[in-house]
């Protein structure tokens, strides 16, 4: 088939999405059709840029309602540059209150170093898993009730919505649904993250992969979980009081007693709570 | 092929979709393209959420947009325009590299690396975050010394 040139004119955002369905059906039905509520082009880009607050988003970064960039999807696919977005949290806040942005700036810069250097290699194990478990105690495939958002868990399926309707999640929630799939679920990060690709408008197998073996602890000295009072605190509270498991929440423990749980009695204590991002 | 193109098409592939990528700063008068292959999209899996992002993004990018095989469509458009290689930014992904890899079998290419975010130099440890910021953390900053005291 000889290539054909595509329209570059429409009146309006639903006409391109009616065009893209009509012309890409095959696209369309991996997701059911949906449009993520985050615009691409280079305008949407500068309106975020504009309404970065680099000092905020270090006080607030890890809570649902903080004060994130939202510029994921436009530096995955080349629209604003790394550098270039360096240098526009400098020039508005300076180092002092842009250090924590630059450094998570960074991390996409180290997950796209360690992905130049490995390539398909993302998809494996970095390193053995540091659970207790070995990699052929967890399952392969996805368990069907998760993406569904029917796993009776208010949070994971409001999170499994979340990802299917708009193709973006806070990263703190991709933790908590991380660490819920491959910790709590015990299935193999690499199911997780197909899911994720599948979905996210931001997504690529460097920052993606990597950050799933990190929670794993495949990339990591040390899995990464949570328990409910962290998820709660950082969602302010949005999911759990409606939540038909609340009084029966599989999250809700010390730290310590769900590593015991999950892990038996792993090397050292699991990461939780850090903000790393 | 080596000889460096000297009146390349752009090529925006879906790691550098602006209208100021690399490639466009450096070729700001070539003519530019951003080809939607079919097969890519299904190894990726990526559905209309995604596809729509990338087609807005192509719509700013200045280019026109394509819909075929990628190396096929660029060797196409290439020849049509009468350009003499293919320019780049170049790319992380394995699919994307061997796409380059591909093309540079067949014509001239220049792949051009975007502005770096840090230069940790050639002795970085990637096998964790905390030893690459190490190294990192200067350059990222711009230069500027955090922590040191000063």
């Amino acid at each position: 088939m000889s290539a054909t040139r595509l329209p570059d004119d429409f009146d309006n955002r639903e006409a391109m999405a009616a065009w893209l369905r009509d012309a890409f059906p095959d696209v369309a039905a991996r997701d059911g059709g949906a449009l993520s509520p985050m615009r691409g082009g280079p305008v949407p880009a500068i309106v975020r840029i504009e309404a970065m607050r680099p000092g905020e988003y270090a006080r607030s970064r890890n809570f649902t309602d903080g004060a994130v960039t939202r510029l994921s999807p436009y530096i995955r696919h080349g629209v604003v540059g790394l550098a270039e977005a360096r240098d526009e949290v400098l020039a508005r806040s300076g180092v002092k209150a842009g250090y924590k942005l630059v450094r998570e700036l960074a991390w996409r810069d180290f997950w796209l170093r360690v992905h130049d250097e490995i390539g398909d290699g993302v998809w494996q194990d970095r390193e053995p898993y540091k659970t207790g478990w070995c990699a052929e105690d967890y399952a392969d495939a996805l368990p069907a009730d998760i993406p569904a958002g029917e796993t009776g868990l208010a949070c994971m399926d409001a999170f499994a919505r979340e990802l299917a309707e708009t193709g973006w999640l806070h990263n703190h929630v991709r933790m908590y649904v991380a660490a819920y799939v491959v910790h709590f679920r015990r299935v193999k990060w690499q199911a997780g993250a197909r899911w994720f690709l599948a979905h996210l408008v931001d997504g690529d197998e460097a920052a993606n992969n990597l950050s799933w073996q990190w929670i794993a602890s495949t990339f990591a000295t040390k899995p990464w979980i949570f328990n409910r009072e962290n998820l709660e605190t950082h969602t302010r509270g949005a999911h759990c009081g409606g939540c038909a498991m609340r009084d029966a929440c599989p999250f809700d423990k010390p730290v310590e007693m769900l590593a015991e749980e999950l892990f038996g009695a792993p090397p050292g204590i699991p990461k939780t709570g850090r903000k790393r991002r | 092929m080596s000889v460096t193109p000297v009146k390349p098409l752009v090529w925006l592939h879906d790691e550098s979709l602006g209208a100021d990528a690399p490639a466009v700063q450096a070729f700001a008068n070539a003519p530019r393209i951003v080809v939607l292959d079919d097969a890519y999209l299904a190894e990726r899996g990526w559905g209309l959420k995604r596809l729509a992002f990338i087609y807005e993004c192509a719509l700013g990018s200045g280019a026109e947009i394509w819909r075929g095989a990628t190396t096929a469509t660029l060797l196409e458009r290439m020849a049509a325009c009468g350009c003499d290689g293919i320019a780049f930014t170049k790319p992380v992904s394995p699919g994307l590299k061997a796409i380059a890899a591909g093309l540079a079998r067949q014509t001239s290419i220049l792949a051009i690396a975007p502005p770096p975010l840090a230069e940790p130099g050639p002795d970085v440890d990637l096998r964790r975050f905390t030893r690459y910021w190490k190294l990192a953390e200067a350059s990222a900053l711009g230069g500027t010394a955090r922590g040191t005291g000063s």
